[in-house]
Parts: structure tokens; C-alpha cells; sequence
């Protein structure tokens, strides 16, 4: 089953955030809670966690562009 | 990248509060020294989860107001407790990080009508020694490139504090009044070391169920292991991580303040 990796809620303000680094590559086994990808937001950077294990089978954004809250990142192929 | 105007707040003009989501016992989140609500973005959802969550901009911060007195811990406690007042709150939780914990503090001594239990992150009174040259220096910040190194000795891992935070802060400093009032706060903490003992040791406080959340390389206020165990608080030290601990180590952080408050409901 393939669970996907959402921007989180980031408050009533900021509406999306910068994709800075990828952690993981695709195909990369994963597991769930473990950092796979972090953002930047204009106050802060944060990790945004795996929601499942398994692999990571796809990643939707690329680093530098931006994405909304909600946007999926990546989808990851539960094990 | 775009920050939305935050919604009105009529109540308040001195002290803004941030409605982050969330039911049952009111939670406050106090920022740190040159901070803004926004530094819970990764915090809010799980306190929200577990408590009926603000964010708060500290006097001389944000979008309060820069008047932050003689800028002592004690006088912005007076001024937020007003503002606490104002909302008819009682019995919150704080969650303070550095400065913020040293107001929680002075609320819990100077007002424990007010706070039902303290996280405190990396408290004023119980490290080795603020850095000082942080303090001075950050009020005084023009440029990205002496802002991105100094911003970056709060954490263990420099990618988590890079360009967009930098021009943040900067762009905050420009608000008018906000590097006087930094200055005032500094200055402030700098004279402080004396009240803040009194504070820790007050009866008032002691009786508050308490956590303390330190990263164990914080390089701007290292833990003093001794102080912290003659304060008797719940203590969680985090490996590998600085004075943002809530940042850093957001999960571990979160979990951990979260199965505190999961304790201190109601049944």
C-alpha cells in the first residue's frame, strides 16, 4: 500500500514552504518516523518524518521548488 | 516564500497571542531571545493535540509591542501576566524556550494562579553561562553573511538554520524599536543571574510540576548538571543537539512534552 508524504500544517500563516534537501533517494528503504526530507519555511527549517515504512518508491517535488501545505512530497511503498 | 498577515487580535495590543488549534487546559509557547511565534511551526500541531494551544509574541518581539520596560524577566512576566489577565485565562501550561522559559519563570513565582505546569527549554539560571556575545550581537545584526554564522551556533547541524531564516531575522530587526528593546532585554539578562536564582529556588515554582528540555551540545546556555539536579525537575537531556532542542530534536521534543501534558489532564 502506498502512503504518501503530506506538508504539514505550518499555522495559520504560511501557506507553503522550500524543499531543501532530500534525505532519502528513491528506492531507499524507510522507516516510519525517520527523517526523509527537510523544508524551509521563512522562520525555520524542519524534517518532515516518514509516515510508514517500506520504500521509497517516488518523489513528487524537487529540492528548491515550492510546495503547499498538504502537497504530497513523495509516496512511500509500505512494507 | 510569503508569510500571511496573521488575524486581527483586538484584545491585545501589548502581547499577541496565536490561536494554534486544540481543546481542554490552556498551553502558552514563549519563544526565545530574538524569536517570534513562529518557532513552533514544527511544535504546534502536537501540543495542539494535546492542550488548547497559543503561540505568544513576547514583549519587544514580533508583532507585540517593543516596549519591554527596564526588560527584565520580571517585567515582561508582568506584562504578559496582564495580558493573560486580560484573555481571563488561569492554570496554563508554559512551555518556554530560553528567554521564554525565564518569563515562564517569573510568572509561575510572581503569579501561580496563573501556570499549572512548566516546560521549561533551556532556562536561564540552570546553564553554566549565557553567551553573552550572542546577545550583544544579535540586536546589532545588518548583513546575512554575520547573521547566517551567528544564527547557526544554536544548532548542532548548520543546514537547519539557512538564508530564509537569516533574512527573517532581519528583516524583524527593522521593525522599529525592536533592537532597543533586544538591547534592553540583553542587558537585562546579563544583571539577572541573582533574581533568577531566588525565582528557581521559590516555593511557588518548586511546587509546579516541571520538565526541563536541554540539548546536551547547547553552546549558548550549556547545562549545569548540578543545577539542574538541585532543581528537582522531570529533566530530558537531548544527545547531539544545541540550544534548540524543539527544532532539532522536534520529535523526541514533542513526544516528550506531550506525554507530560497527557499527565497533567483532568481525569
Amino acid at each position: 500500500m502506498d502512503a504518501p508524504v503530506l506538508m504539514p500544517q505550518l499555522g495559520n500563516e504560511i501557506e507553503e514552504a522550500q524543499i531543501t534537501e532530500w534525505l532519502k533517494k528513491v528506492g531507499d528503504s524507510v522507516t516510519e518516523g525517520e527523517p526523509v526530507v527537510s523544508v524551509t519555511t521563512p522562520k525555520v527549517t524542519m524534517e518532515i518524518e516518514a509516515p510508514a515504512s517500506g520504500k521509497l518508491k517516488e518523489i513528487k517535488v524537487a529540492v528548491d521548488e515550492l510546495a503547499k501545505v498538504g502537497d504530497t512530497l513523495a509516496v512511500i511503498e509500505s512494507a | 516564500m510569503t508569510v500571511a498577515p496573521a488575524p486581527a487580535n483586538p484584545l491585545d495590543e501589548a502581547v499577541k497571542f496565536f490561536p494554534l488549534g486544540g481543546e481542554g487546559a490552556p498551553a502558552a509557547l514563549l519563544h526565545g531571545f530574538g524569536a517570534d511565534h513562529l518557532t513552533w511551526l514544527a511544535n504546534q500541531q502536537a501540543v495542539a493535540g494535546a492542550a488548547a494551544a497559543f503561540a505568544v509574541d513576547l514583549p519587544g518581539h514580533g508583532r507585540s509591542s517593543m516596549d519591554v520596560g527596564d526588560g527584565a524577566l520580571r517585567t515582561l512576566a508582568g506584562i504578559v501576566a496582564e495580558a493573560i489577565d486580560r484573555k481571563s485565562l488561569r492554570n496554563l501550561h508554559l512551555i518556554g524556550h530560553s528567554l521564554g522559559a525565564g518569563v515562564a519563570l517569573q510568572l509561575a513565582d510572581a503569579r501561580p494562579d496563573l501556570v499549572a505546569s512548566l516546560v521549561l527549554i533551556t532556562p536561564p539560571g540552570l546553564g553554566k553561562e549565557i553567551d553573552r556575545n550572542f546577545l550583544t550581537a544579535l540586536p546589532r545584526l545588518t548583513t546575512p553573511e554575520e547573521t547566517l554564522p551567528l544564527l547557526q551556533s544554536l544548532v548542532v547541524r548548520p543546514s537547519l538554520i539557512n538564508k530564509h531564516v537569516a533574512a527573517h531575522l532581519l528583516s524583524q530587526l527593522e521593525t522599529p524599536g525592536a533592537r532597543q528593546a533586544l538591547v534592553q532585554i540583553a542587558d537585562a539578562l546579563a544583571a539577572g543571574q541573582v533574581d533568577i536564582d531566588r525565582v528557581l529556588s521559590s516555593e511557588a515554582v518548586r511546587v509546579k510540576p516541571r520538565l526541563v528540555v536541554w540539548g546536551e551540545a547547547d553552546a549558548i546556555n550549556p547545562p549545569d548538571a548540578e543545577r539542574i539536579s538541585a532543581f528537582g525537575a522531570k529533566t530530558v537531556i537531548v544527545p547531539q543537539v544545541g540550544h534548540l532542542p524543539h527544532i532539532e530534536a522536534a520529535r523526541t521534543f514533542n513526544e516528550t512534552v506531550v506525554a507530560f501534558l497527557g499527565r497533567r489532564r483532568a481525569p
